[in-house]
């Protein structure tokens, strides 16, 4: 017999560990097909101000109503525009499921580590030891001038945690 | 009554609720997120929230993401 396989977060049971995102459609009435043949249950959507001029469409009709709904806080340049867009997701009857996106790169559209980690209490690299404060910008800029192989760690483990390359340790980290 | 809605000024002939004001604008209010002088208005608040002149709103639906 085989054993099925739930993933429980925030007390929901699920049996799809795939979450599929809505911002890629070419049209939106493909999106009851995909969720149905991919069987996810978790859908993110994102926050935007209502468009007056724009014709009205919604794409909420098309998701499956027992799908649970996680907006992203795209758009937040910081931790605190996250934590407002979250609380009006939620204001807007999206229930308690976030996630979150802190971008304040729109060049390259990379995550701001330094606030997603304020927020969370987690590193999200390594600490000591070396490089203190990174981010992607910085391990790019650290690259460059180093001259030699970088590991970056851009996790959450710390410098003497990241297993040893060819038998040593790098000597910078992120 | 001169408000500001999403950025940009309007003004109501009569005075409104923020829920009269979304009605106005034929919005459901189950379907937006509304933010009043920088408070997030519950649905349930939308109704007993009168507009008042230089007030500011916010009004926000859900868009593809990812």
């Amino acid at each position: 017999m085989i054993k099925e396989d739930v993933l429980k977060i925030g007390g929901q049971a699920l049996t799809s560990r795939l979450f599929v995102g809505t911002g890629k459609f070419g049209d939106d009435r493909l999106i009851p097909e995909v969720i149905a043949k991919s069987g996810a249950q978790v859908v993110t959507v994102a926050l935007r101000r209502m468009d007056f001029e724009a014709p009205d469409h919604s794409m909420l009709p098309y998701i499956p109503k027992e799908c649970v709904l996680m907006p992203n806080t795209s758009g937040a340049r910081t931790a605190d525009e996250a934590i407002r867009i979250a609380r009006l997701a939620r204001a807007a009857g999206c229930g308690d499921w976030i996630k979150i996106e802190i971008v304040s790169d729109n060049k390259y559209l990379l995550p701001d580590n330094g606030q997603h980690r304020h927020r969370h209490g987690k590193r999200p690299g390594a600490d000591g030891g070396g490089l203190r404060r990174g981010g992607p910008r910085r391990a790019q800029i650290v690259s460059g001038r180093a001259g030699r192989r970088i590991r970056i760690c851009a996790g959450l483990l710390s410098p003497d945690r990241i297993p040893p390359l060819n038998g040593r340790h790098e000597d910078e980290f992120l | 009554m001169q408000i500001t809605v999403n950025g940009k000024a309007e003004t109501l002939s009569q005075p409104a609720t923020v829920a009269e004001y979304l009605a106005l604008r034929q919005l459901p209010g189950n379907a937006v997120a509304v933010e009043w002088n920088g408070t997030i208005l519950s649905p349930a608040a939308l109704d007993r929230t009168a507009l008042s002149e230089g007030d500011t709103l916010e009004i926000l639906r859900f868009v593809g993401g990812g």
